[in-house]
């Protein structure tokens, strides 16, 4: 989807909650890993990724192309959310899926949830570098996440923060050495 | 531990990717019957209506404004002034009825108007015989009803005549004698002796309230007719005669009974 294409997409999701959906599907996987791999927590991966797609149709209204590619401006909200968490340590409120009834079984959902904890569990290695990362300040846990484990470009990063590529590959060059100081303890 | 073994450590590093279906159904119908959706398809439905109902209502409020709520008012001042006694008396008892009424700021002006006369055939007129001498000859011709609206009552019942509205000038007034002199039948009723008392124009029957500052004029109706009263005496007694100005001719004789 050239950028064009997507501008017309998102102005119609803004009255049309059918593209709405569209746009949802495509970017869901994504922003759900990318604050899986900030958190390391399956459970609140899923209630971070509903703050963010809840806070994203929120301001949809009053989203302005900017030539910041929409993918960009969620995670933008994403990394708010996570940091918005770590910062306050808040018990998040769930946001009335419960309302939402559940269509297939429960047995269905828990198996999922069983499966994805599994899943990160066996990545004992990412679980234990993930450890020393969540001992860097916000920010480097960020560009860290975004440009090895989200593979960003350093010009996407810049997107995403709205910084300077320059300041985005020094604050990359320092969370690295604060991350080999943390490891080396 | 070297930097770029640590980059190559975090860019091969196996990350965790999974998928909770439920989860993103559960989230995309909750996104999907939001209030933000919601909302859209109210406003949706609203604006389909909208292209009627603003025009509809606009037209209402401008109708309210300028026809509805002044007509209101001078139904309300109207009623007032109707159950006024002074004025109850005067439309029940000498045939005068309320006319035009004008709203100005917080007043409004009511004119209580004396009714028009009856067609007469041409070369006749009206006789009245005044039945005693404490009987009022002059009769009370007009009057502007001023009434607050603030306080809702009458403020003040100005009396009009003839003289407000119609000046006379000297050679209408000797048209006028003219006239009555002219009337044989006229010269037999009044003595020779009698004595011309005064002169003065009548109101018009048909009269309007124009605003000016602070308040309001009576003027005359284009169709207006000038008359002229003459007002004879003699003898303790008195005679009135009513001319019509316009039509050249006596309207009326009023004289006092021989009691």
């Amino acid at each position: 989807m050239d950028w064009l294409q997507e501008r017309e997409i998102i102005q119609a999701a803004k009255k049309n909650p059918e593209v709405f959906g569209l746009l949802y599907d495509k970017y869901y996987q994504q922003i759900f890993n990318y604050i899986l791999r900030r958190t390391a927590e399956i459970e609140l991966a899923q209630d971070l990724t509903s703050q963010t797609f809840f806070k994203a149709l929120k301001k949809l209204g009053t989203f302005r192309w900017q030539n910041v590619p929409f993918s960009a401006w969620l995670y933008r909200i994403a990394t708010n959310e996570i940091n918005g968490f770590y910062r306050k340590q808040k018990k998040f409120i769930k946001i009335g899926l419960d309302k939402i009834p559940e269509i297939p079984s429960k047995d269905n959902a828990d198996k999922e949830m069983k499966t994805a904890e599994k899943e990160l569990k066996s990545k004992k290695e990412f679980i234990k570098l993930h450890q020393s990362i969540l001992k860097l300040n916000p920010i480097y846990q960020t560009v860290i996440t975004l440009r090895f484990f989200e593979k960003k470009k350093i010009s996407e990063i810049g997107q995403i923060l709205s910084r300077p590529t320059g300041t985005i590959k020094s604050q990359i060059h320092r969370a690295l050495k604060e991350l080999r100081k943390i490891m080396t303890i | 531990m070297k930097e770029e073994d640590l980059v190559k450590k975090l860019e091969n590093i196996e990350i965790p990717e999974t998928e909770i279906q439920s989860h993103k159904r559960r989230l995309k119908m909750a996104l999907m019957n939001s209030d933000y959706f919601q909302r859209l398809s109210f406003f949706k439905i609203f604006r389909k209506y909208l292209v009627f109902v603003v025009p509809a209502l606009t037209l209402l409020i401008i109708l309210g404004i300028t026809v509805i709520q002044p007509r209101l008012i001078k139904a309300k001042v109207l009623k007032l002034v109707e159950n006024n006694p002074e004025i109850r008396k005067l439309i029940e008892e000498e045939n005068m009825f309320l006319g035009e009424v004008k709203v100005q700021g917080k007043k409004a002006y009511v004119l209580l108007n004396s009714p028009l006369p009856e067609p007469v055939e041409e070369k006749t007129f009206t006789v009245k015989i005044q039945e005693s001498q404490e009987d009022k000859i002059e009769e009370i011709e007009g009057a502007i009803i001023e009434v607050s609206l603030k306080q809702e009552k009458i403020a003040k019942i100005n009396p009009i005549k003839g003289e407000d509205v119609f000046p006379l000038a000297d050679e209408e007034k000797e048209l006028a004698k003219e006239i009555v002199e002219a009337e044989e039948i006229i010269q037999e009723i009044i003595p020779k002796e009698a004595k011309i008392e005064k002169i003065h124009p009548s109101l018009p029957k048909k009269l309007r309230l124009i605003e000016k500052d602070n308040g309001v004029k009576v003027v005359p109706r284009s169709n207006s007719q000038k008359a002229v009263q003459i007002h004879y005496i003699f003898n303790g007694k008195k005679w009135v005669v009513k001319i019509n100005l316009s039509e050249k001719r006596v309207e009326e004789i009023q004289y006092p009974s021989n009691k």
